[in-house]
């Protein structure tokens, strides 16, 4: 098992390299500059700001004096805000994008699942056809549709919820993540009714109620396990997906998140901060894949020996 | 007072005494349709039979004949919504089983009556420890706590012959051999000592040694705790070697039924006779035995030996089989599963690697070959598989199915040349030629095996591998597949190779037969010198239980 772990672990590095790589010259690649604003300013400062962060030296040895700093964990500073580097910045930003993605993956599991399992008691009923058709418009209305639309019944009609910021008034953290989740929620919804179904055609199923197990008995004892195995997959690029995607929610809701920064660097070729978010993410995403993956081998007994 | 208890002790003594003579079940009329995709059909037709206490009701019939949903329409477990129970009753201590609602029944599922299913394989939970589900049935239906329950698990895991069954508790379904498997599925049965144990085929997906401990098993069991039985097989050599009682069903009706004994000696229904007549427990048909002794060698194969790595573990599939197949011979391979039979028969086409032997196909190398010279020699021989509709593409009709190979190797130019020969193809192996646009879907298992050996002759080839190919078809098909494959070798001067795990199917089929026990060819010889005097001790064995079954 543990050798699996670290097989997995090392195979990350050559794929976070890969995305340093382009990103770095990526960026730099595309038009534009930090300190290219509407008001130019004089070559002479321009030439200046270059010396101070690096600019002026070769791409490739700016390249490699940045993965030298990456190893040492430093992600530079930033281009766009002085004197504060990177790294401080995103330590703003990560709590308030973890809290938001972490609720939004309680819901989408808990009515993905519940709803999922539902549907799949009783193929081809009401109680199939009802929980999937409202899955099925999850998947089709994106944040930036149905977070308006939840800020306007909730937020201004009914006046039950705020309709922006994190933290500052109660259950202003509701809207976001309820707008954050759904979408997820409705593919899980889809992922456990399939899972669901194939395991409740299963022989071991019918031995199950052959002892005289009720339905729910059957169901969480005997189905669920197996079931959720395309759910467990799906979890670790999902939960990566929420973190990554969150910028579209954080926007319309004026959280100050990690998406905001990232946003932002994009537009003000903020090089370091660009990298350092990107950096972040794709090392997340890696991660979530791999626990993603253990967790699947460890649910289930015959992979977890075999290897 | 005494007086009192005198006459509750006479109530009950009475109440035991009507009990007892009252079968503990008693099913009459039980009907079952099925309704699939607007067509209605009868799955089981007013069937009724009754069970002692302590008996043993064997319920024969081959697939499709309602055995198995008779029985789980006793419990309910028929599939929803597709079948439905039209009438009947099934009376257990006073109430109608097909009445109950769902909530009582469960009371009875498990806890009264427990079945046994066929596949150990799949029928028990892949994700839960085989302890935690023998104690399942306990815990559900009784007041015991989770250490009585487990002591009492493995007390019958002991029993029923699991060695070191406190350490075995906690293992996986997947660690567990197939027979082992079936042992715990019994002792699931019977933890909560029910008064009637269904077991649904429980050896057919087992070897023949296997089978025999598990049915041994079975019989003890049922002794030892009193339980009736309800035996469903399609195999009449394991009903009659267990039952008392015996239903036979033909498409959803029972046609016969009485006392074991009786009906085997002296069968009623016609049905009965066919089922009876078709397990072939003769030696080869004189018409068919091969007798040309000095007839050239079609294939030999000299010190072939493969191996595998499992788990990084090198294991020994095949090691050292030498054998020789001569022109218009049938050699059978027997051997129970794992044995090597079907390793060896890919070997000898190259289809695994070898790591040594050698193996001469009439006066061609074989194992020197590669690339396209190995592919003409692998069209001279050809394979006939086990499961009929896994080996045949289900998008394909049966016509471009058997001229697929034609094409391929350009026996026939031309459209019309290609569908005369795919015509008669299908009448060499017995099937209509109007049939020639149906799917596979659409036939029966041995219509479809007929299929699959038309396209395995369209190639003309010398030498035919059938691996195992009647042990998925009812036993009165498979009579009718023999004769084909018989029919066909002696007709076009074939050699065969005729793999199987049944003894009885390869004295019928074998000129020679050799026995393969863990890789090795541990003896060969004439088919019925080796039947009448096996010199090996495993062969004795195989060949005293096949006497037994018959």
């Amino acid at each position: 098992m543990s050798k699996i772990i670290l097989a997995r672990i090392l195979q990350g590095i050559p794929v976070l390299l890969i995305v340093v790589t382009a990103t770095f010259f990526l960026v730099r690649a595309a038009p534009g500059g930090p300190f290219d604003a509407e008001r130019s300013l004089p070559a002479e400062v321009v030439k200046n700001l270059e010396k101070r962060y690096n600019l002026d030296a070769p791409v490739l040895d700016q390249y490699v004096d940045y993965l030298g700093n990456l190893v040492r964990g430093d992600f530079g500073p930033s281009f766009r805000y002085p004197n504060r580097s990177v790294t401080e910045l995103i330590a703003t930003g990560v709590p308030i994008t973890f809290e938001l993605a972490f609720y939004a993956a309680v819901i989408a599991l808990l009515i993905g699942v519940a709803s999922g399992v539902i549907a799949s008691v009783r193929p081809n009923s009401l109680q199939d056809y009802l929980p999937m058709s409202l899955a099925m418009t999850g998947i089709c209305l994106p944040a930036f549709l149905l977070g308006p639309m939840l800020v306007l019944i909730f937020g201004i009609w009914l006046e039950w919820l705020p309709v922006s910021g994190w933290g500052y008034s109660p259950g202003d953290k509701i809207l976001p993540s309820v707008t954050l989740g759904s979408a997820y929620a409705a593919y899980i919804a889809r992922l456990t009714r399939a899972g669901m179904l194939e395991v409740l055609l299963q022989d071991f199923i019918r031995t199950a109620r052959a002892k005289g197990l009720s339905m729910p008995g059957v169901v969480f004892r005997h189905a669920l396990r197996g079931g959720l195995a395309p759910v467990v997959a799906f979890s670790g690029p999902a939960v990566a997906g929420l973190l990554t995607g969150s910028f579209v929610v954080e926007t319309i809701f004026q959280i100050p998140g990690l998406g905001r920064f990232y946003v932002q660097a994009a537009f003000n070729r903020d090089y370091t901060m660009i990298m350092g978010t990107t950096i972040l993410l794709s090392c997340l995403i890696v991660m979530l894949n791999i626990v993603a993956d253990i967790f699947a081998v460890w649910m289930n007994p015959r992979l977890r020996q075999a290897k | 007072m005494v007086y009192a208890t005198r006459l509750t002790r006479a109530v009950h003594r009475e109440r035991e005494a009507f009990m007892s003579s009252q079968p503990i079940l008693s099913v009459r009329n039980l009907t079952v349709v099925f309704s699939i995709r607007g067509r209605k059909f009868t799955a089981v037709d007013k069937l009724s039979f009754d069970i002692e206490r302590g008996e043993t009701l064997g319920i024969v019939g081959e697939s499709g004949s309602g055995k198995s949903v008779s029985c789980n329409a006793l419990l309910g477990l028929l599939p929803q919504p597709a079948a439905k129970i039209s009438g009947g009753q099934a009376w257990f201590e006073g109430s109608n089983l097909l009445e109950l609602r769902e909530k009582a029944l469960r009371k009875i599922r498990g806890k009264r009556i427990s079945m046994v299913f066929q596949d150990p394989m799949t029928s028990m939970n892949p994700y839960i420890r085989i302890g935690d589900q023998v104690v399942e049935p306990l815990l559900l239906h009784s007041h015991s706590s989770v250490a009585e329950a487990k002591d009492r698990a493995i007390e019958l895991l002991e029993q029923v012959g699991i060695h070191d069954a406190a350490r075995r508790f906690d293992q996986y379904p997947h660690e567990f051999s197939g027979g082992m498997r079936q042992r715990a599925m019994i002792a699931m049965a019977l933890i909560t000592a029910p008064d009637i144990l269904i077991a649904d085929e429980p050896t057919s997906a087992l070897d023949v040694t296997v089978q025999s401990q598990i049915l041994e098993l079975l019989k003890t069991m049922q002794e030892q705790h009193g339980v009736s039985l309800i035996l469903v097989s399609h195999d009449l050599g394991v009903v009659r070697r267990v039952t008392d009682k015996l239903v036979v069903m033909d498409r959803g009706v029972a046609v016969e039924q009485g006392e074991t004994r009786q009906v085997f000696a002296a069968p009623a229904h016609s049905y009965t006779q066919k089922l009876l007549d078709a397990i072939p427990h003769t030696a080869k048909p004189e018409a068919h035995r091969f007798l040309r002794k000095g007839a050239p060698v079609c294939l030999r194969a000299k010190g072939i030996k493969v191996t595998f790595s499992i788990k990084h573990r090198p294991f020994t599939a095949v090691d050292n089989v030498s054998f020789q197949v001569r022109r218009g011979e049938v050699l059978g391979i027997v051997g129970e599963s794992g044995s090597g039979k079907t390793t060896l028969s890919q070997a000898i086409l190259r289809l695994v690697s070898m790591d040594a032997g050698e193996v001469l196909l009439e006066d061609v190398w074989i194992h020197r070959l590669r690339g396209a010279a190995l592919k003409r020699q692998r069209k001279k021989v050809q394979m006939v598989f086990q499961d009929p509709y896994a080996s045949l593409n289900p998008r394909m009709t049966v016509h471009d199915i058997i001229a697929e190979p034609i094409r391929l190797h350009r026996l026939a130019e031309g459209v019309r040349a290609v569908t005369a020969k795919v015509i008669r193809l299908m009448q060499d192996v017995g099937l209509s030629p109007e049939w020639a646009n149906k799917y596979p879907h659409e036939f029966s298992g041995g219509q479809c095996q007929r299929v699959a050996i038309a396209r395995a002759i369209a190639v003309e080839p010398l030498l035919l591998i059938a691996d195992e190919p009647v042990s998925a078809l009812d036993v009165t098909i498979q009579a009718q597949v023999l004769n084909l494959l018989l029919e066909l070798v002696r007709r076009k001067g074939l050699s065969m190779i005729f793999i199987s795990h049944d003894l009885a199917v390869v004295r019928y089929m074998a000129d020679r037969v050799a026995v393969m026990k863990d890789g090795r060819m541990i003896e060969s010889g004439e088919t019925e010198t080796v039947y009448a005097r096996p010199k090996e001790r495993y062969t004795r064995e195989l060949v005293s239980l096949e006497m037994i079954a018959e």
